[in-house]
């Protein structure tokens, strides 16, 4: 299996007055295309810096991140822009939706950014229905539920055709049957053969992963399959 | 909550948006600024204009006999002495007033100008009533070892515009007279030729000079034609003005006694005060519209970026007035801010006008102090804006459900026109509809916006406008001046001569002198309709075959017949037009001289000046008036072969000539005048385009910050800085073209009513045409659009160093 993400010794560092504050410290890190890993950790423990450096929103202090196959280490601004636009789609807890932008609009932007799909509008409508919206798409943001933001988002991320899909606290903001909902999707995008990441506070939601990533003070403390076992998500309860 | 603490929340407030609230004081001071200094110059120039008559102790009448009458020395003064209260009058002069060539060339310029011999009486000193008053380093004043000599002053302003020294030596009537200084007398501080033309100082050279001087260079010794006097104070002047009036007429002189009032450039120094500052207000207001408009749409938005924190604030149960004022106290800072900025403003907007003004009115006495009272006016405003444009979407915000306040979703997402862009065609890429969808999304903010970039896009035009519309008045007298010939001349002739005499005779048969058109110019009143009468200036010509007539734009020359041409303007000033007959109110010669009649005259036709005064009637008609062969003024074209310069230079000097002037000079003098004026224009503009670079800014920066997570998400999908940098100006460019429109439209209104209301009362002589050139319009553009939309370009380095990852996170 290729791999997507490969992290080789990585370090990431903040100066804040006149302290240092180490966010990731020496992180060695692989992850295969297909898989679906969940980045586990407390409160400033480092996973969301983490998932920002996997997606070129962040450069690591110092070590060595590969990105399908592309190193990032020393990459000027337009190639980090590059990459984000060629490689990564982010999904966030607070979706970022473009307000003036309507369902299908909203994913249409994505789509139109990476430039990958000579008929935009055919590919968003086509993913939104996918996800459950094909009645929802002249709707705008603030006529949608919060599920159905986040849904939206998911069909923005997936439109692009980027191999790797980055979740920041993708239910965080969502009821236990949406998130449910939300994780299904992401869960089958995984197996489609897309990378997914997701980064998260809730255990409960590891269960389903590939893979489970814990942070711990900027390091990683454990990574391996789910205590138990990959449980299905009908099973999972929070 | 306390005080105490709120004080010291909202200083928090004012620290982390220091910029944007100085840039809003910035705007209103901008604003009141202008208001203030521009409100002042009313003040400085009525106080200066006061302290200036008084200073040179400006006549209180005149008596002048009708053109070309004089009188033996003495007895104009001998006539006072039979007034019915002989102590009313304190002090009264003689003078000898004559018009003259002037030839002040210099060796690298040719200065050939019509002049006035202005002879004083210097027996007993310098003239003690309409004094000359000379500059330090302009030479010196006449003085009683002046009288009889080839001395004289020239008029400061004829010398300035020609930048002569203050000494120096210059041709009169033909004879050398050397100027001993270059100073002013009250009733030249602004040069008014006898036709009426203002700003006519480089049309016009007077040379003050003792009366003996005076009579010798005009050839008439031991005369005198004009009398200047002051009363006694507390003494009635027009009862005086009454005596005098009666004394004469018993004295068997024809004369008219002038008051300060009937001096023309007493009267347009006083009366264009008053129009100037109508003009001034519409353009303070504009500018202080904008800045309005301006502060009120950016107070409103930083209250709406703490709408989630009023709402917190209404959730943890804080009541509304507590919640009211912290955005208060900001709109308070700002307001003190304003009052501060606006007086620092105010004194720089002063500063560069002042030079303008005591440039362009050479006056002896100017005050130009700060105006406390405008100041304060001005301050108030400033306070005053700012706390209302606070009040009002605090009152908004603290009216709304605390739900809706902390709502995390865009509550305006649907509003406004946004439905409008489903059915836009194009642009049809997503990101780059989202600036057309932010403009319409909300139209009241936009609006506002756009109405301040409005009002300062309106100001300007208005300035410029106004300009083009004098340009454009000044091309259509020239057009009809010069029609197939702008070499021709005018030649003024000293008072009447006979058409067939040796002056006259002389003139045509100079070498350099081809086609010779006898001309009659006199001064009369014309009235008819239901209008009140206005003041002409007739001119019989031969309209048949001289080789200029006015072009009739209505109705036909009276060739060899019965009729006036008059000009647009005099038509829809008296409400008559072609085929009307019109009541001429004019001088006629009588066995013992001249008296005034009335004849009625059909207008026969319009010609297309943009001036009133001139009328024309064909020569055929003089006959009636008892003035058949008389001329007092020549219309010459220069010969094959020869120039204008030519033809002046042969005439200069010949016996019987006042004046030798190419006709396209007073196009060229108007346009000169213009130039100075448009320097204070100059100023404006650049407050105009700081209040439209602050509010574009203002504005790019408060989006900038309410756009920063699209911003992000745009990033975060890889959109290069650059075209979400497009996207902002596009959305700038929008705004800008949106207030661009409206301003020039705005601005055109206001132009309108400028040429026609405001120039129809303060200049009712003149006919103004409204016109926008293209640079202006060109000029607005630059300013509303280019520079607006330019103005997110300033947020480049905020968007290039935006921590993404940080920005994302933020919940609203």
């Amino acid at each position: 299996m290729p791999t997507t993400v490969l992290l080789e010794g990585v370090s990431r560092t903040y100066q804040v007055g006149s302290a240092v504050v180490a966010a990731l410290r020496d992180v060695d890190l692989e992850i295969d295309e297909g898989e679906f890993a969940v980045v586990l950790g407390p409160s400033g423990s480092g996973k969301s810096t983490l998932l920002n450096v996997i997606g070129a929103l962040d450069a690591a202090t110092s070590g060595k991140v590969t990105i399908a196959g592309r190193d990032l280490s020393g990459s000027d601004r337009s190639q980090l822009f590059r990459v984000r636009r060629e490689i990564v789609s982010f999904i966030f807890q607070s979706f970022n939706l473009f307000p003036t932008l309507t369902a299908l609009e909203n994913v249409q932007c994505g789509v139109e950014i990476t430039r990958r799909s000579k008929d935009a509008r055919a590919r968003a409508i086509e993913v939104l229905k996918q996800v459950g919206l094909g009645d929802r798409l002249h709707h705008y943001p603030s006529e949608l539920s919060g599920g159905e933001q986040q849904r939206v988002a998911i069909a923005r991320a997936l439109a692009t055709g980027n191999p790797l899909l980055l979740a920041d606290e993708p239910t965080g903001d969502l009821d236990f049957q949406t998130g449910v909902q939300i994780l299904e999707l992401l869960r089958a995008q995984a197996d489609a053969g897309r990378t997914v990441v997701v980064v998260t506070h809730n255990r409960e939601i590891s269960r389903i992963a590939d893979r489970v990533i814990e942070l711990g003070s900027g390091r990683v403390v454990s990574d391996g399959l789910p205590v138990g076992g990959r449980a299905e998500i009908s099973s999972l309860r929070w | 909550m306390r005080l105490l603490f709120v004080l010291r929340w909202s200083a928090r407030d004012l620290r982390r948006r220091w910029l944007q609230v100085s840039a809003i004081a910035l705007i209103i001071a901008v604003g009141t600024g202008v208001y203030a200094s521009l409100g002042s110059t009313a003040t400085w120039r009525r106080q200066s204009n006061d302290a200036s008559f008084e200073a040179l102790n400006m006549y209180d009448l005149r008596v002048r006999p009708a053109e070309g009458v004089d009188a033996p020395e003495g007895s104009m003064l001998a006539v006072l002495g039979t007034l019915p209260d002989p102590g009313a009058v304190s002090t009264a002069e003689e003078r000898l007033v004559v018009p003259t060539p002037v030839d002040a060339s210099t060796p690298t310029k040719t200065i050939l100008v019509p002049g006035r011999i202005v002879g004083v009486d210097l027996a007993s000193g310098p003239p003690r009533v309409s004094q000359l008053w000379v500059e330090r380093g302009r030479g010196r004043a006449l003085v009683s070892s002046d009288q009889g000599a080839a001395t004289a002053v020239l008029e400061r302003n004829f010398a300035s515009f020609y930048a002569l020294s203050g000494t120096g030596s210059i041709r009169v009537a033909g004879k050398a007279v050397d100027y001993v200084g270059a100073g002013l007398s009250p009733e030249y501080f602004f040069v008014v030729t006898d036709d009426g033309s203002f700003m006519a100082e480089a049309n016009l050279a007077v040379v003050f000079t003792s009366i003996d001087t005076a009579q010798r260079l005009a050839g008439l010794p031991g005369r005198v034609n004009d009398l200047v006097l002051r009363v006694r104070p507390g003494v009635d002047v027009a009862a005086t003005a009454a005596q005098v009036e009666q004394a004469f007429a018993g004295s068997g002189l024809a004369v008219t006694v002038m008051q300060r009032r009937d001096e023309g450039a007493y009267r347009l120094l006083y009366d264009d005060i008053e129009g100037d500052q109508k003009f001034w207000n519409v353009l303070a207001a504009l500018i202080l519209a904008g800045a309005a408009f301006g502060a009120f749409n950016l107070a409103s938005r930083m209250v709406e970026s703490q709408r989630r924190e009023i709402g917190i604030g209404m959730a943890l149960g804080a009541s509304r007035p507590a919640l009211a004022l912290r955005p208060l106290f900001v709109g308070i800072e700002i307001a003190v801010l304003s009052v501060v900025f606006g007086i620092a403003m105010g004194w720089l907007v002063a500063a560069a006008i002042r030079p303008v003004y005591t440039t362009m009115l050479p006056l002896p006495v100017w005050h130009t102090d700060l105006q406390f009272t405008m100041f304060a006016r001005a301050a108030a405003l400033g306070f005053m804006i700012p706390v209302v444009a606070t009040a009002w979407p605090v009152w908004r915000a603290v009216r709304v459900m605390p739900v809706d306040a902390i709502t995390t979703t865009h509550r305006s997402a649907r509003g406004g026109l946004s439905p409008l862009l489903r059915r836009l065609p194009w642009p049809r890429s997503t990101y780059s509809r989202m600036p057309v969808g932010n403009v319409l999304r909300t139209p009241r903010r936009t609006l506002l916006t756009a109405l301040g970039i409005a009002a300062a896009v309106a100001a300007l035009v208005s300035v410029l406008g106004l300009i083009d519309s004098f340009l454009v008045t000044v091309d259509r007298n020239d057009h009809e001046l010069l029609q197939d010939h702008p070499d021709r001349l005018t030649v003024g002739l000293q008072g009447f001569r006979l058409a067939n005499g040796p002056e006259v005779t002389a003139i045509a048969s100079q070498p350099s002198v081809g086609a010779v058109q006898h001309v009659l110019r006199f001064g009369g009143r014309l009235s008819g309709g239901d209008k009140e009468p206005i003041d002409v200036l007739v001119d019989a010509i031969d309209l048949k075959s001289g080789p200029w007539a006015p072009t009739p734009v209505a109705g036909q020359l009276p060739e060899g017949r019965s009729g006036l041409v008059i000009s647009q303007e005099a038509a829809a000033d008296l409400g008559v037009g072609v085929g009307s007959t019109v009541v001429l109110e004019h001088l006629e010669r009588t066995a013992t001289g001249f008296e005034l009649v009335k004849t009625p005259v059909p207008v026969a036709a319009l010609h297309p000046s943009p001036f009133r005064m001139p009328v024309y009637i064909d020569q055929s008609q003089l006959a009636g008036f008892g003035v058949a062969g008389v001329v007092n003024q020549l219309y010459v074209l220069p010969a094959a072969g020869s120039t204008p310069q030519d033809v002046q230079r042969a005439l200069f000097g010949l016996p019987g000539v006042a004046s030798v002037q190419p006709i396209a000079a007073s196009g060229k003098v108007v346009r000169d005048s213009l130039d100075e004026f448009v320097a204070i224009f100059r100023v404006l503009e650049l407050f105009i385009l700081l209040l439209a670079l602050l509010i574009a800014y203002n504005a790019s920066s408060i989006n900038s910050d309410e756009r920063k997570r699209e911003h992000a998400t745009l990033f975060a999908f890889g959109l290069p800085v650059w075209r979400v940098l497009r996207m902002d100006v596009v959305e700038a460019l929008l705004i800008g073209l949106l207030g661009t429109g409206l301003g020039l439209l705005g601005g055109a209104v206001v132009l309108q009513w400028m040429t026609t209301a405001l120039i129809g009362s303060t200049m009712p002589e003149l006919g103004m045409a409204t016109a926008l050139s293209v640079e202006t319009i060109v000029t607005a553009v630059l300013l509303g659009v280019i520079a607006v939309a330019a103005a997110p370009l300033l947020t480049l380095r905020r968007l290039r160093h935006m921590d993404i990852p940080t920005t994302l996170r933020i919940v609203e």
